[in-house]
This record gives structure tokens, C-alpha cells and sequence, in this order.
């Protein structure tokens, strides 16, 4: 595999399905970091991990992983990744000596150690079917097959989706090891926010199948702002200037991309820190631009 | 076969541990069952019951025969099948498509393993041959081992055109129905055949004031056995190369 830059490089990323498209995606995983993959339910993030992982073929659009052309070298790419989804996609009758047993051979890169030391890390069973592990204990166990053969990218889908907040932490604590080696690279999808705040090194927020912001996850925390008004400076506040507003009884809670642009413009008001989640909701609110 | 076939290998027998065992048990079973009903029919009950009587050692024969070749054909025909529904429906199919297991890859293992499973098949019927021939003294006919092809291909044509619908229906109900429904028709020229010379011997033993019995049924059938046994291969290949080009399109279209 040559060198590169950016684990995994979108361009113009389309795909169209009967009531939704994927439109345009264009956003890049620089290498040795973690993108956090954001979205509402339905907005296209397993679409375009899927297209990523060539399970969906686009329509348009170009796709590169590790500097390689996601169709073209797909099998040397897969090599080289490793998938997490949501639900376990092992057979439950199998339990974890079955799956080492098995992946020995599926993968060239099958560490059996590596493996084994992450199940006694996260405290499970290896001869206990998987049919009887709890949902935290098949995605500690999906994660453990995914370290175990020597992936350089790890592409997660809403893998931390109903963990309870002790597992989620386990799990990020694991992901922020295993980028100690800065050939690694994270991709994962969510719609726990908190979650990719601590972790997440750059973010790429999609809705509706259109992309709405990409960037370094603090460059985008920086820039916004939420500007809290009262009715009467919240009608001083030109549409233009605002992503959408969420009016409150008081007067309104006012999203703005460009914090110092609008502090120079709006001096009188305050410019309050926000999280990703309420990036989130006031992007996905933008076009009806006021909401409650 | 490569480490990939092999870990798909390992992954069905592990999957299917329970029913090979009780396959080898059953097909165990069934050799001490034949060997214990010959020598009730020579030394036993059934020797003071069939006295005079072949056409009663000739259906123990016939029975025993089928049933061990059933036992022998199915779960090895069926060997990789069964998990295919399975597969689609855990995820582990969509796992696979992010591994470096290719289609090819998958389709080569699928029916080459359908393939050991059918010459698995004709091997495990050869002891039960023998213990027929120990017990009761007398090789197998032309129209046992027709039978025993038949019933070995017929398992065999039924497995491989139900690759592509389990892959594809992701459940037996409607998967299992169109696949008999092909192997069928696809044997109904076969039937009409069997069914047709069923009758003539039906009226030539009438006619004759005799019992009906399959030697001459066989008689019948002799012109047709060349045309038969040519078939049996035909459908085979047949059935094997559209089963192979319907499953490379859903495995490459990667429905999962």
C-alpha cells in the first residue's frame, strides 16, 4: 500500500433510492485520526459506510481508502479494514474459540494473542455462545475481532448505539489506543454526540443525504455559537446571519457558524459554547429557520 | 482450496456439528438395521413370514436401500445449504462482503462443496451395497442402482437450485416451495416415463394372472435406462451452472 494522506477520501459520493439520495458527499478521514460521522436517523450515514465498505454501489461519485480505489482494489483494502456494526454478525451458536478458530484462517493477519488479551480485557466468556452475551458483550466482542488482525482503519456503524455509559467509555478508551499508532484511522457513525466530543478529531455532519458541515471537530465548536436573545434583539438579527433559531417563551436561542463575525455585528449579545448535538439540531431545523 | 475456503469450511461444520453427528449415527444405524434385518430374514421372524414369498425380502431390500441413501444424501447435499439462510439472516453474510473473502471465492466453496457432498454421497452408499450383498447373497440390480442415482441426484439438483433462492428469499417457506416446484418439473418427463411403464406392467401382469414386481418393471424401462442414465448427469450439470450464474449475481449485487 502506498503512502497517503487521507484514509478515506469522498468525492461527489451519489446514490439514489426510490424517496431518498445520497447527494454529493464529499468529505475526507485523514489518516491517523477519528472522524465522527453525525447524522439524524435516515440521513445516510450506513448508506455511505456501506458504499465506503462496497456493499452499495454508488451512482456517482469516487471513493478512496488508504489512497487505494475502493472497487478497483477492493481486496487489497480489505485487507487492511476492519467493519463494526451495530447489531453482532456472528451466529449465535458459534462462541469465541469458534470465531478464532475460524477467522485464523479468514484473515492473514489473525493475531490470536491480541485477540485472547482483549476478551480477558473486557471480561469475556470464550466458551459461551454468543447467543447468551448481552448487547455490551457482542460489541466488546465485535471490537475485539476487529483489532485482532492488523486493520489500519476501522469503519464503525452506530456501533455504540444502546451501550450503557460505563461500556461506551470502555470502548472509546480502546479506540483512543489503538490511534496511538498513527497509521490508524476511525470512522464512526453516531448520533451519540457526547460521544464523539471526547473522542472525535474531526466531525462530518450529514442530514437528509446532504452534507452539512465538515471540519476538525474543534474549529467547528469554536466557530459556533448559540446567541441568546430577546424578542426585540432577535428581530434585529438578519435571517443571512443565522443557521435557524429556536424560539423560546423569552425570546430565542440563535445558532450562528461564524461566532466572532457575529459578536462584531450583534455586540449587545452573548455568544454561549455549544455541543455537537445542538449543532446538530439547529442544522437540521435550518430550513424552517425559526422552530420551537 | 484456499485458507479462505477453509475458514468457511470451518465456520459450516461448526455451525453444523449436531447434524453430522446425527447423520453418522443415523447411517450407522442403518448398516446394523440391514445386516439385523437379514438375518431375521434368513435365521428369524421374518424368514417364517416371507417363506416363499420374495417379493417381501426384495421391499426389505428395496427399503433398506432407500433409506440409507437418504440418510447418506441429504445433510451432505445440503451440507452448506441450510446455512446460507442463516448467514444472510445474522449479518454474517454482510460481515463477509467487508473481509477479504471474495465472490468468487465464496461461489467456488459453496458448490464445490455441493459437489463433495454428492461423490460423498455415492461413496457412503457403497458399504450398505456390500452389507446387502454379504447379507443376502446377491449384488444390486440395474434397477436399485438406478434408484439410488436418482434419489442421490434428485437431493443433489434439489440443494443446488435452492442456493440461490435461500440467498435470495432469506427463508425455507417460500425458498424450499420453489425449489420443489423446479426439481419437479425438471423431473416430470422422468415421472411421466415411470408412471406410463408402472401401468403397462401393471396390465401385463393382469394379464399374465401374476403379482406385479420390479423385475418386471425393469423390464420395461430397459430401452429407457441408457436415456436415463444420461440424464442424470445432464441435470446435474444443468441444474449446477444456472444455480452458479443465479448466485454470482445475488452474492455479487451483495443482497445481504
Amino acid at each position: 500500500m502506498s503512502e497517503y494522506e487521507n484514509a478515506i477520501e469522498i468525492k461527489g459520493l451519489t446514490k439514489r433510492y426510490d424517496g431518498f439520495t445520497l447527494d454529493k458527499l464529499s468529505f475526507n478521514v485523514p489518516k491517523g485520526s477519528i472522524m465522527g460521522f453525525i447524522g439524524q436517523n435516515g440521513a445516510g450515514k450506513s448508506t455511505t459506510i456501506n458504499t465506503i465498505l462496497n456493499i452499495v454501489k454508488p451512482d456517482e461519485g469516487e471513493i478512496k481508502v488508504m489512497g487505494l480505489d475502493h472497487i478497483k482494489d477492493e481486496n487489497e483494502i480489505k485487507r487492511s479494514i476492519a467493519a463494526v456494526f451495530d447489531e453482532l454478525p456472528f451466529n449465535e451458536q458459534l462462541n469465541a474459540n469458534n470465531l478464532d478458530f475460524i477467522f485464523s484462517d479468514l484473515f492473514e493477519n489473525w493475531d490470536r494473542q491480541t485477540f485472547f488479551g482483549y476478551l480477558d480485557r473486557f471480561a469475556l466468556p470464550r466458551k459461551k455462545k454468543f447467543g447468551q452475551f448481552s448487547k455490551g458483550m457482542k460489541m466488546k466482542l465485535q471490537i475485539a475481532a476487529a483489532l485482532s488482525h492488523g486493520a489500519r482503519l476501522l469503519i464503525m456503524d452506530e456501533a455504540t448505539t444502546g451501550l450503557d455509559p460505563v461500556v461506551r467509555n470502555e470502548i472509546l478508551d480502546i479506540f483512543l489506543e489503538y490511534l496511538q499508532d498513527e497509521d490508524n484511522s476511525i470512522l464512526m457513525s453516531s448520533h451519540i454526540t457526547s460521544d464523539l466530543e471526547k473522542i472525535a478529531d474531526s466531525v462530518t455532519f450529514i442530514d437528509k443525504g446532504k452534507l452539512l458541515l465538515t471540519g476538525y471537530k474543534d474549529d467547528i465548536l469554536d466557530s459556533h455559537a448559540v446567541l441568546k436573545c430577546t424578542k426585540g434583539d432577535f428581530a434585529e438579527i438578519d435571517k443571512s446571519d443565522f443557521i435557524s433559531a429556536r424560539l423560546t417563551d423569552f425570546g430565542a436561542d440563535v445558532m450562528v457558524a461564524d461566532r466572532s463575525a457575529a459578536l462584531k455585528k450583534y455586540s449587545g449579545l452573548t455568544a454561549d459554547k455549544t455541543t455537537l448535538e445542538e449543532i446538530m439540531l439547529f442544522y437540521v431545523n435550518r430550513e424552517k429557520k425559526e422552530w420551537r | 482450496m484456499n485458507r479462505h475456503h477453509i475458514a468457511m469450511l470451518k465456520h459450516d461444520v461448526l455451525l453444523s456439528r449436531k447434524t453430522l453427528i446425527g447423520t453418522a449415527v443415523s447411517y450407522i444405524v442403518c448398516i446394523i438395521l440391514t445386516m439385523l434385518v437379514f438375518l431375521s430374514a434368513k435365521y428369524g421372524n421374518i424368514a417364517k413370514y416371507s417363506e416363499g414369498n420374495a417379493y417381501i425380502i426384495l421391499s426389505l431390500r428395496f427399503s433398506m436401500l432407500m433409506f440409507t441413501t437418504l440418510c447418506c444424501s441429504v445433510p451432505f447435499t445440503e451440507f452448506s445449504g441450510k446455512n446460507v439462510i442463516s448467514d444472510m439472516n445474522c449479518g454474517w453474510q454482510k460481515y463477509i462482503y467487508t473481509t477479504p473473502l471474495t465472490v468468487k471465492e465464496q461461489l467456488t466453496y459453496r458448490y464445490g462443496i455441493n459437489i463433495m457432498g454428492l461423490v460423498t454421497s455415492v461413496i457412503l452408499v457403497l458399504p450398505e451395497l456390500t452389507v446387502l450383498r454379504l447379507c443376502s447373497g446377491q449384488w444390486s440390480g440395474k434397477t436399485e442402482l438406478i434408484l439410488i442415482a436418482y434419489i442421490i441426484a434428485y437431493c443433489y439438483i434439489l440443494t443446488v437450485v435452492s442456493l440461490p433462492l435461500n440467498a435470495y428469499f432469506r427463508s425455507t417457506d417460500k425458498a424450499g416451495l420453489i425449489s420443489m416446484v423446479i426439481t419437479m418439473v425438471l423431473l416430470v418427463p422422468v415421472m411421466i416415463i415411470f408412471m406410463d411403464k408402472i401401468d403397462e406392467t401393471d396390465k401385463l401382469a393382469k394379464a399374465g394372472g401374476q403379482e406385479v414386481d420390479l423385475n418386471m418393471l425393469t423390464d420395461q424401462l430397459e430401452g429407457y435406462i441408457p436415456y436415463l442414465a444420461a440424464a442424470v448427469p445432464v441435470l446435474i450439470i444443468v441444474s449446477t451452472v444456472l444455480s452458479y450464474h443465479f448466485m454470482k449475481k445475488i452474492l455479487e449485487k451483495k443482497v445481504c
